[in-house]
Formats: C-alpha cells, sequence, structure tokens
C-alpha cells in the first residue's frame, strides 16, 4: 500500500466547507447523532456521579442485604457494568442507521472535499 | 519448587520464542512512518479493539486493582469502575472523530486547525510527560514481578524489562507493538477468567457466600460490603471519578490507537471490542479480589503487602495448591508470565505514544518542518526510544516505594486536565484558538501538578496544605477555563474559519485516510 499523502493545516476560510456544513444531507446527520449522544451522556454521566454520590453521602442505601452477602451496592454495581455495555453497543447499532447519512454528504461536497484533499498534499509527498 | 521455578523458566522461553517471530515478521512488514507508528492504518477493528484493551490493562489492573479490593471490599471495586466507564467518553466523543481528521498523534489532528508550531509543543510535552509516568508504574510493576519469580534484584528486574520492549519497539514499532498487544490481552482475559471461576467455585458458584465469606475474614467485618473504607469523602471520591471518566480520552497511548485501524467504522467498533474485553476482565477481578480476602489466610494478606498488590499472585498459587506444592507453583509461574508479558506490552505501547510526540511531532514537524523522509523520522524515532527508555529506568530506580495505582489515579487526572479539554474544544468549539490550547495545556498540566504535590499522598510534611486526593475536580475545570479565556482573548481567524471544514471531516470521514482491507 502507499504511503498517504502528509496534511498541512488549513489556513484560511473555506467556502465550500461552510456550504457543506450547512446543507441538509449532514445538519440532518448531525441532528440523528446529537439525538442519540444527548440523552445518553446525561443518562451515563448522572448514572455514574450519581451512584459515586450516593456512595458517598448515602453508604445506607447501598448496605442492604439481597442475599448472603451480596448487598444492593454490589448489584449496583453489576447494573453499572451491564449499562456501560449496553450504551456502547446499542450505540454501534445506532450508527449503523446515521452511517448511511454521512455517505450521503460527501455527494453534496464533492468539489469541496475534492479540492481540500488535493489542498492537503504536498508536492513531494507519496514517497 | 526448583521444578516449578524451572517450568516458569521455560514458559518464558516460549512466550519470548512465540514474540521474537512475530517481531520478525513485523519488522519486513515495516517500511514507512505509517507503518511505525499507525500499523500502516491497516489494523482490523477486532484486532484493534483487542490491542486497545491490551493498551489499557496493565500491571496495575492484575496486581493494583486486585489488591485493592482484597484490602477494601466494596470501594475497591469502584475504584475501577471509572475506567471503564471512561470508554463511553471516548466512543461518544473522540474516538472516531479523531480518526477521521488525525495521522499519528493527537497533535496531527489539531494541527489541522490551529497553528502548528505551539500546539504540537504544547501536547508533545504533555504527552511525553504522561506517557513516561505511566511508564515508571509499569517498570516498578516489572521489577517486583522477575523479583519475585527469579529472585533477581529490583534493578535487574526493570533493566531486563526495559531491554525486552526496546526489542519489541525498535524493531516493529506499531506493528509489533499491536501484535504483543492482542496476544497479552487474550492472555489476560484467559488466567483472569479462570483464576475467577475457580474462586467462584470454591464458593459453590455463590456471589452472596463469598462477599459473605470475604465480610467474615475482613477485619472491617460487613463494613468490607459498603462504601467508606477506602473512598471515605465524597468530594474526594467524585474527583477520581472525574480524573478517571474522562482521564481515559486524554491517554495518548490510548489516542493513537484509532489511527491503527481503515477508518470511522473500525474505529468505533474497535471500542466495542475494547470495552467487552476490559468489562470482563474488571468483573474477574472483583471477583478475584474478593476471593483473595475469602480464601486467604491472614497471614497471607499481611504478606501481600500493604498495597495488597501481591494478592493475586499469592490467591493463584493458593489455589493451584499452596505454596510449595506442584499445581501452586506451576500456577503462580504461569500468572506472573503472563503479568510480566502484561507489563512489556502496556510499557511498548507507552514508549511509542512518548516517542512519536517527541520524534514526529517536534522533530520531523516543528524542528524539521516536514523535511524528513520517512527512513529519517523512523531512526530519530528509535534513537528517542532509547532516551525515554533510559529516562524510565531512572525516574523506576527513584521511585520504588511508591503505590502503583496511587501514581497512575494521579496520571489520568494529567490526561484528563490536558489532552481531554483541548481536544474537546478542538473537535466542538468553533471559536477554539491556538492561544486558548495552549492556555488549556499550561493550566491543566499546571494546576495538576501543583495540587499533586500539595496533597496527602506526596506531600513530605504531616499537615499536606491540599486535602484532595485526586486534583480532578479542580484543574479539569480550570483547563477548560483556560481554553475558553485563551480564545476569546486571543481569538483566530483562520482557526474559526476552518472549523466548517474540520467539522464536517470528522463526522462524516471525508478526505480522510482510509485504507481498503
Amino acid at each position: 500500500m502507499s504511503a498517504p499523502a502528509p496534511r498541512q493545516p488549513l489556513p484560511g476560510p473555506q467556502p465550500g466547507w461552510d456550504q457543506v456544513e450547512r446543507s441538509a444531507p449532514y445538519q440532518d446527520l448531525r441532528r440523528r447523532r446529537r439525538r442519540f449522544i444527548a440523552p445518553m451522556t446525561v443518562a451515563y454521566l448522572g448514572g455514574y456521579f450519581g451512584f459515586l454520590a450516593i456512595a458517598g453521602s448515602a453508604p445506607g442505601l447501598l448496605s442492604g442485604r439481597v442475599s448472603g452477602g451480596l448487598t444492593t451496592g454490589f448489584l449496583a454495581m453489576a447494573g453499572v457494568f451491564a449499562g456501560v455495555w449496553s450504551v456502547v453497543f446499542s450505540y454501534l447499532r445506532a450508527s449503523r442507521r446515521w452511517d448511511g447519512q454521512a455517505g450521503r454528504v460527501p455527494g453534496i461536497a464533492d468539489r469541496a472535499a475534492a479540492a481540500a484533499v488535493a489542498g492537503d498534499r504536498r508536492p513531494e509527498a507519496g514517497s | 519448587m526448583t521444578g516449578a521455578r524451572g517450568f516458569a523458566a521455560v514458559i518464558f522461553a516460549v512466550l519470548l520464542a512465540v514474540t521474537v517471530v512475530l517481531l520478525l515478521r513485523a519488522s519486513r512488514r515495516l517500511a514507512s512512518t505509517s507503518d511505525f507508528w499507525a500499523a500502516g492504518h491497516a489494523v482490523s477493528a477486532r484486532q484493534n479493539g483487542i490491542a486497545m484493551s491490551g493498551d489499557f490493562l496493565g500491571a496495575t489492573t492484575m496486581l493494583g486493582s486486585v489488591g485493592l479490593i482484597m484490602l477494601f471490599g466494596f470501594d475497591g471495586a469502584l475504584h475501577s469502575l471509572g475506567w471503564l466507564v471512561g470508554f463511553i467518553t471516548v466512543l461518544f466523543f473522540v474516538g472516531e472523530r479523531l480518526r477521521n481528521v488525525g495521522r499519528y498523534t493527537l497533535a496531527d489532528a489539531l494541527a489541522l486547525r490551529l497553528r502548528e508550531r505551539p500546539v504540537r509543543v504544547a501536547t508533545a510535552a504533555n504527552s511525553l510527560l504522561i506517557s513516561t509516568f505511566l511508564m515508571v508504574t509499569q517498570l516498578i510493576a516489572g521489577g517486583v514481578l522477575l523479583g519475585a519469580l527469579f529472585g533477581l534484584r529490583y534493578w535487574a528486574g526493570v533493566l531486563i524489562t526495559a531491554a525486552g520492549l526496546l526489542g519489541y519497539v525498535l524493531l516493529g514499532g506499531m506493528i509489533s507493538v499491536t501484535w504483543l498487544q492482542v496476544a497479552k490481552a487474550l492472555a489476560l482475559l484467559a488466567i483472569t477468567v479462570v483464576t475467577a471461576v475457580w474462586v467462584l467455585a470454591k464458593a459453590g458458584f455463590d456471589p452472596g457466600t463469598l462477599l459473605a465469606r470475604a465480610a467474615a475474614a475482613s477485619p472491617a467485618g460487613n463494613r468490607y460490603l459498603q462504601p467508606g473504607l477506602y473512598l471515605t469523602s465524597t468530594l474526594n471520591t467524585i474527583s477520581l471519578g472525574i480524573a478517571l471518566v474522562f482521564g481515559v480520552a486524554g491517554l495518548p497511548h490510548l489516542l493513537m490507537r484509532f489511527f491503527t485501524v481503515p477508518g470511522q467504522k473500525a474505529a468505533r467498533e474497535s471500542v466495542g471490542w475494547a470495552v467487552a474485553v476490559i468489562g470482563a476482565v474488571y468483573l474477574c477481578t472483583i471477583i478475584i479480589g474478593v476471593g483473595a480476602r475469602a480464601l486467604l489466610s491472614p497471614a497471607q494478606v499481611t504478606a501481600a503487602g500493604k498495597t495488597g498488590n501481591n494478592a493475586a499472585p499469592t490467591l493463584v498459587s493458593q489455589l493451584g495448591g499452596g505454596p510449595g506444592s506442584w499445581g501452586g507453583e506451576l500456577f503462580l509461574a504461569l500468572f506472573i508470565a503472563v503479568a510480566f508479558a502484561t507489563v512489556l506490552a502496556y510499557v511498548a505501547g507507552l514508549v511509542i505514544a512518548a516517542s512519536s510526540a517527541v520524534s514526529h511531532d517536534v522533530v520531523a514537524r516543528v524542528i524539521r518542518q516536514g523535511e524528513l523522509s520517512d527512513r529519517q523520522e523512523i531512526r530519530i524515532a528509535r534513537l528517542t526510544t532509547l532516551v525515554i527508555a533510559a529516562l524510565g529506568v531512572g525516574l523506576a530506580m527513584a521511585l520504588q516505594a511508591k503505590n502503583i495505582v496511587f501514581l497512575a489515579g494521579l496520571v489520568y487526572a494529567m490526561a484528563a486536565s490536558t489532552n481531554f479539554p483541548v481536544l474537546v474544544c478542538a473537535l466542538y468549539w468553533r471559536r477554539f484558538s491556538t492561544a486558548g490550547a495552549v492556555a488549556g495545556i499550561v493550566t491543566g498540566a499546571v494546576s495538576a501538578i501543583v495540587l499533586i504535590v500539595l496533597s496527602p499522598g506526596v506531600w513530605p510534611g504531616p499537615r499536606p496544605p491540599v486535602s484532595l486526593a485526586n486534583p480532578a475536580i479542580i484543574s479539569v475545570p480550570l483547563a477548560f477555563l483556560a481554553c475558553a479565556l485563551g480564545s476569546l482573548l486571543r481569538p483566530e481567524a483562520a482557526a474559526s474559519a476552518s472549523f466548517a471544514q474540520f467539522n464536517v471531516r470528522s463526522a462524516t470521514g471525508i478526505g480522510a485516510e482510509e485504507v481498503a482491507l
């Protein structure tokens, strides 16, 4: 496989990209991602720090016995494991839906993308 | 006893032989900087995800976390939970976007929007700091492990560890490190699962029974099963939580992993694999830690040291039939061999990140401004690797007596207060500027280090000026504030103007270096 071209920083305004950013397919992609990520972020950060806060300030809530030495705290911890796994895997599943959407963006952005990628390449690149 | 020791040596030899074959194969494929830093962007999502879990699971997990759980029960287990949660942060906000706009290092992505020189120098210095300190924790563990297995002096153990990792990095770069990480992560997963199942079997596969026995054996009694034994202040607990949840997304060697895959989708899926493996290993460490408390005699618990670092080796030797027995010595030898491979692979990943910061970001990009050929850059990389390893060995000799889990927690606070805020601002804030990035990194690093030095764990005197054990709750917001102030006070038209492109490219992968597999 050939060595990829190094990139240079891209100074100055890029009018083509502004249009892509405002285009309907890109905005739609952004909305879909956000609709998933925003509530999930509230859930995972809230869940984790809520758990820490309860452990710190109301340990009694986590000390109830379920069976033998198993406490509600250890059950809640198992819940955090299950929660992390389910958040990660539901993201992987959900992202398949918006991947198709991302595929539509380059169609609109063909020219801007081609120009920018060409602009990335230094003349001597591609050893 | 000697027979079992001989067996341990055989395991080591086999391990070494396998990795040497891997190395030779890898070194033949090493042709460009892209191969050296990013394994040619051609690692599959599954391999990379497992390697990512390997990058993450160090001796800290195998020895340190088990020890904490054995000593402090619920709180010990709570301690490592934040690391797992931190992967959601990586997945949602950092991983795939970074893959889309970066090349080999974090600074490559930032340099796309911001002025290259100051940004590269600041992030490189910071990455070097973080990686070197993490490396020290692992070198300490390597020295201790080899001492336990072969009766070597600590310094000899550290030197052998360093020699091993140099071999991997110098010859094969990221390709050989990736293979090593995959092999090590699978071995680690296997041995922790076997140990955990064995422990559960001793309690009739009933976690309730196991926990009850552990509480009965613990001097804390029922409090062993409740919060409050180790993390005594809510503020400290939350501060530690911030360091762990956001620190994962700021680790240079972990971020580098995203550049080894062909594209965005593979970057995302690697996190899935990593979370699956890491979660399984963490669940097992909880069982092993609680099991160590339930099954070991009080004398053995004392022998595991004040930090509990020796809890897991003591437990596996006990499970196998006790010290001196063939089964016990064999299981112990196996466990230590895997732990040593863990240390070696983990440090190799760190050294790659540290030397990429120096040779790719600073020497090749800032000093020589991209005029180096691939061959020259790799040569400089190998030279830097030597220097960094020497630095790590020196520090490991000096810091021998420090608790490695504690040190690791502080390193995560550093990562959460520097790379994480800058990365988030660069990816999501249109008005972010070079001044903001430099201010954020400097403020985050300085405030974290100052707070750490003044904290109870490090301050030499009896009355530390700061009672906060982990600085993250202060240093992370301070770093974000500095990013904001720097950007607002010194706005940068070019950085704002390039945001549209950066934003679209990071979200869609347009123009990214995609590699067809």
